[in-house]
């Protein structure tokens, strides 16, 4: 907004954005790292027995070789699943791709908690779904598998996060320049040649940045690692953290000690990401010309194609959607599910009887937290991401660097920085629904920022500048040009901080207490108590709401392709 | 290097015919240009050449080799036609360095490493940029990026090179400097050359043959000078440079020299028309340069000059651009030492009858 004099207001506006998400982000993890340096508050004593006290401790050596394997594991399988997903959709002539691609919409219509339960139903060795069907076929007695070991974690784990890879490599595979591969065609290339030494590589920063990505997320994710994980006795960070906090007394400075590498780690893997998808960008970018990729003929090896399509949405989506269905309906688990063992009784114990009250109650938080949550995060992010995407100011990049820090903080160890700042003076949040929202509000500001920023992207500068011209201050151009024009990235955003906000957990297992619980939290805990159908209900109407959020984005940006959402 | 037979190549988008049945030959060693507006069918039929499109009908040759023929059930895929092209976007490859972009080719081709890099070394000094290598295709200028891909095409010496609107993305003085130092690469490698273009200018300057397309059709083919000076009809006339197309009527038969005159508003001009008859209306094209003004007023009858009145004159640097009436057809003139005129100004316009063209 450089053809402005910036009237003093706007820039005070511009300080008090950059002071309002400085102070989300950074005032927490401020207490974050003076909670690990310095155990006990009321002396004046820093020291680094907390550090110390986890690098001496046997178990925590488990508990991050745990990780290591898993996060690693997650980011290998994610790849070898959405790179040939993605270029079976991007690059080939396989029948059925609109299906296919789908693939891109799965983590936000099944989130990881869902996948997770379902898994748990479908998984274990004896009643696991899967393993009787399997039992039943081969007339035998050995399961075909068990979910809960480091196996079926990382297996769970790829399932829910292969889709970011997929969603990153798929753009880069539809917006590369037909002539790159025409140019090595003619130059005497076959079409394998072509794919492997042209086509792949040019999408290598693609790749990189989606592995990247799911790397952070693995770290993050608690819903998988709390049921697959800790029923099968393996412990990763996100759950020992949580073990911690929930000890009594609390360890805070040793679950703070233990954050500070994972965070580092974390904002390594994001900077590295951030530079692979610049690159990738500089690979993809085509000057507006209009053209049709040229489609791989597969042939017969279409089939095979189709197959491994297939099979992955299956697994990562069908089959447990199946399960809630017939969780949901179902008289007793384990009954088949002909018309005399179904029922509506379920429904209707949620919704009248006595075990109900609760989960009513948390979607009610739920709702109450994720409606306020979305307003106040978007209205924050629009702000944000106009300043970012239009500013001149020399405090632009730091205002968007600070916005994006929150992606490579995982929820468990926001929540935890936000325990440690918030309970004291002069805030008192603790055991209220405030330091839910706050922690809501600062996890998803990024995707909000992400979402308007897209939007604002694409409206042309002339648009505001002839209202300037025509005499127009700052603010009436805000509000009568720019909201208006954006106003689809405003509400896409808007859904999908309400929706991520609807199902958050990370955070808030860390936060919840007794009446101030959300659907995440009581979900986890109907798993543990073994209420098969109540777990089954609640996970279908977080899916049957997620559904009619992405129908309602997609009608909004009047896309078919769901980049925007991610 | 080979010579290319090109054979009634067909080629349909649904309902709209792109190429309808084109045919052209192209000797050993010639630049051949396929010129014309966009959508005229010059890129697709490239296209076909290089095997990105399947033709609907017709033959490809490159010397004896069939390389695509419908009615045969030839089609060769592009890897396998040993073409070079340079493409209009260049498609450098932006994560292979400048010398791995040049030696793809080579490399599908087997040949060993040492032949490899003393090839992509003799390709880069070919194409004048010995040293830069080790560089990224987005670490040079759009000119380098351009010399590039030619080497890239060149290095495994094709027997044909294919060129879609290379220079296009050029800023116009780098793009005038290119055309002749790629006239100068093609005569010095002596390869055969399809090039594809929509400006006039840059085929004038490198073909040895022009073709110039419309509608999918061949308007006309010959070399640069016939197709400015003889063009075939309205459009050639209109599209290749500018032409001043003025009705006429056929006054009389051909004098002894062979002359024939035509009656133009209240002028008469001789000019060559094998075969025109007395009373027929044609069409005349005349070259905005080819009217030379004259200073004193001409005697009455005085045939092949123009009396014009000027209705806007247009200064453009170099020359002056006329726009005048004369017997109420608008003309232009084009002139180099010409004084400013004012408006309803009458001037006086000879035309040499070689100049003067007749269309049908």
């Amino acid at each position: 907004m450089n053809m402005f004099k910036f009237p003093s207001t706007v820039r005070s506006l511009e300080w008090g954005c950059l002071i309002v998400v400085g102070f989300i982000v950074l005032y927490p993890l401020f207490w974050l790292l003076l909670g690990s340096v310095k155990p006990d508050l009321s002396s004046s004593e820093y020291n680094l027995d907390a550090f110390v006290a986890i690098y001496e401790s046997r178990y925590m050596g488990e508990v991050l070789r745990n990780t290591a394997v898993m996060s690693i594991g997650v980011t290998i399988l994610s790849v070898l699943i959405g790179v040939p997903l993605a270029w079976i959709v991007g690059r080939t002539d396989t029948p059925l791709k609109n299906y296919i691609s789908m693939t891109a919409i799965l983590p936000f219509i099944m989130p990881p908690v869902v996948v997770a339960v379902a898994w748990a139903y479908l998984g274990t060795p004896r009643v696991g779904f899967v393993n009787m069907f399997w039992k039943w076929v081969m007339d035998t007695k050995d399961p075909l598998f068990d979910i809960f070991t480091m196996g079926g974690l990382i297996f769970v784990m790829a399932l829910s996060l292969a889709p970011y890879v997929f969603i990153f490599t798929v753009t880069a595979f539809k917006n590369m320049d037909p002539t790159l591969e025409n140019a090595a065609h003619i130059s005497g290339a076959n079409k394998w040649q072509t794919t492997l030494r042209i086509t792949i590589p040019m999408a290598a920063p693609a790749i990189l940045s989606g592995a990247l990505l799911v790397f952070i997320q693995s770290l993050e994710i608690f819903a998988i690692p709390a049921t697959i994980g800790v029923s099968g006795g393996i412990y990763v960070f996100a759950t020992q953290l949580w073990r911690m906090m929930i000890g009594i007394p609390p360890n805070f400075s040793h679950a703070a000690a233990m954050s500070i590498p994972i965070l580092l780690v974390c904002g390594l893997a994001l900077w590295g990401q951030t530079k692979a998808l610049g690159r990738s960008a500089k690979y993809t970018t085509v000057g507006g010309k209009s053209f049709r990729p040229r489609l791989v003929q597969l042939g017969r090896w279409k089939y095979l194609a189709l197959g491994f399509s297939g099979f992955y949405l299956l697994v990562s989506a069908i089959l447990p959607m199946l399960t809630l269905i017939y969780g949901t309906f179902i008289s007793n688990r384990g009954r088949p599910p002909t018309l005399e063992f179904l029922t509506l009784g379920h429904i209707e114990e949620v919704l009248l009887g006595d075990g109900g009250a609760v989960i009513l109650r948390s979607i009610e938080n739920s709702l109450l937290l994720s409606f306020l949550g979305a307003t106040i995060g978007i209205a924050l992010a629009a702000v944000v991401a106009y300043f970012v995407v239009r500013s001149k100011w020399r405090l632009r990049g730091t205002l968007d660097f600070l916005a994006l820090i929150p992606v490579a903080i995982p929820g468990a160890v926001i929540a935890i920085a936000m325990l440690w700042a918030y309970i004291r003076e002069p805030f008192n949040l603790y055991h209220t629904l405030w330091i839910i929202l706050l922690a809501y509000i600062t996890r998803f500001l990024p995707f909000g920022v992400k979402a308007v920023s897209n939007s604002i992207t694409q409206i042309h500068e002339e648009l505001e500048r002839a209202a300037a011209v025509s005499g127009a201050n700052w603010f009436t151009v805000f509000w009568r040009v720019l909201v208006p024009l954006a106003m689809p990235g405003i509400v896409a955003g808007w859904i999908i901080l309400f929706v991520s906000m609807m199902r958050e957990l990370s955070a808030s297992i860390m936060l919840f207490s007794s009446n101030k619980e959300v659907i995440g939290t009581i979900l986890i805990q109907l798993y543990d108590e073994g209420l098969f159908s109540h777990v089954c209900i609640l996970s279908l109407i977080i899916v049957i709401l997620s559904l009619g959020s992405v129908a309602l984005v997609r009608w909004l940006t009047k896309q078919t392709d769901v980049e925007g959402i991610t | 290097m080979q010579n290319v037979r090109v054979d009634n190549l067909l080629k349909r988008f649904g309902d709209v015919t792109a190429v309808a049945g084109v045919s052209f030959d192209v000797p050993k060693g010639e630049l051949l240009t396929l010129l014309g507006p966009s959508g005229c069918g010059k890129t697709t039929t490239l296209n076909m050449i290089a095997g990105f499109e399947d033709p609907d009908g017709g033959d490809v040759y490159v010397g004896d080799r069939l390389i695509s023929s419908s009615l045969e059930k030839v089609l060769l895929p592009p890897h396998e036609r040993n073409l070079g092209m340079v493409f209009q976007s260049y498609g450098l490859w932006p994560h292979l360095k400048v010398s791995e972009n040049v030696a793809f080719g080579l490399q599908m081709r087997k040949e060993n490493k040492n032949q490899i890099s003393a090839a992509v070394e003799k390709a880069l000094d070919l194409v004048r940029l010995t040293g830069l290598g080790d560089r990224y295709p987005s670490q040079l200028s759009g000119g380098q990026q351009q010399r590039v891909a030619f080497a890239r095409a060149l290095v495994y010496e094709p027997d044909v090179l294919l060129l879609d609107e290379p220079l296009s993305n050029l800023d116009a003085a780098l793009r005038e400097e290119m055309r002749l130092e790629l006239k100068d690469l093609q005569t010095k490698t002596g390869i055969t050359t399809i090039f594809v273009t929509h400006d006039q200018v840059e085929a004038m300057v490198m073909s040895d043959t022009i073709i110039v397309m419309n509608n999918g059709h061949i308007e006309q083919m010959g070399p640069p000078h016939e197709v400015y000076q003889n063009p075939a009809n309205q459009f050639v006339a209109g599209f290749v440079g500018i032409s001043n197309l003025l009705s006429a009527e056929v006054l009389g038969v051909a004098r002894s020299d062979g002359l024939t005159p035509m009656k133009l508003g209240g002028a008469t001009i001789f000019c060559d028309a094998v075969g025109a008859k007395k009373g027929q209306k044609v069409t005349l094209s005349v070259r905005p340069e080819d009217l030379v003004m004259i200073s004193q007023k001409p005697k009455k009858n005085d045939p092949n000059i123009l009396q014009c009145t000027i209705e806007k004159s247009v200064y453009m640097g170099g020359m002056l651009e006329l726009w005048a009436d004369a017997y109420g057809q608008q003309i232009r003139i084009h002139g180099h030492r010409l004084p400013p005129f004012s408006e309803d100004e009458t001037v006086f316009m000879k035309i040499d009858p070689v100049s003067v063209k007749v269309i049908n």
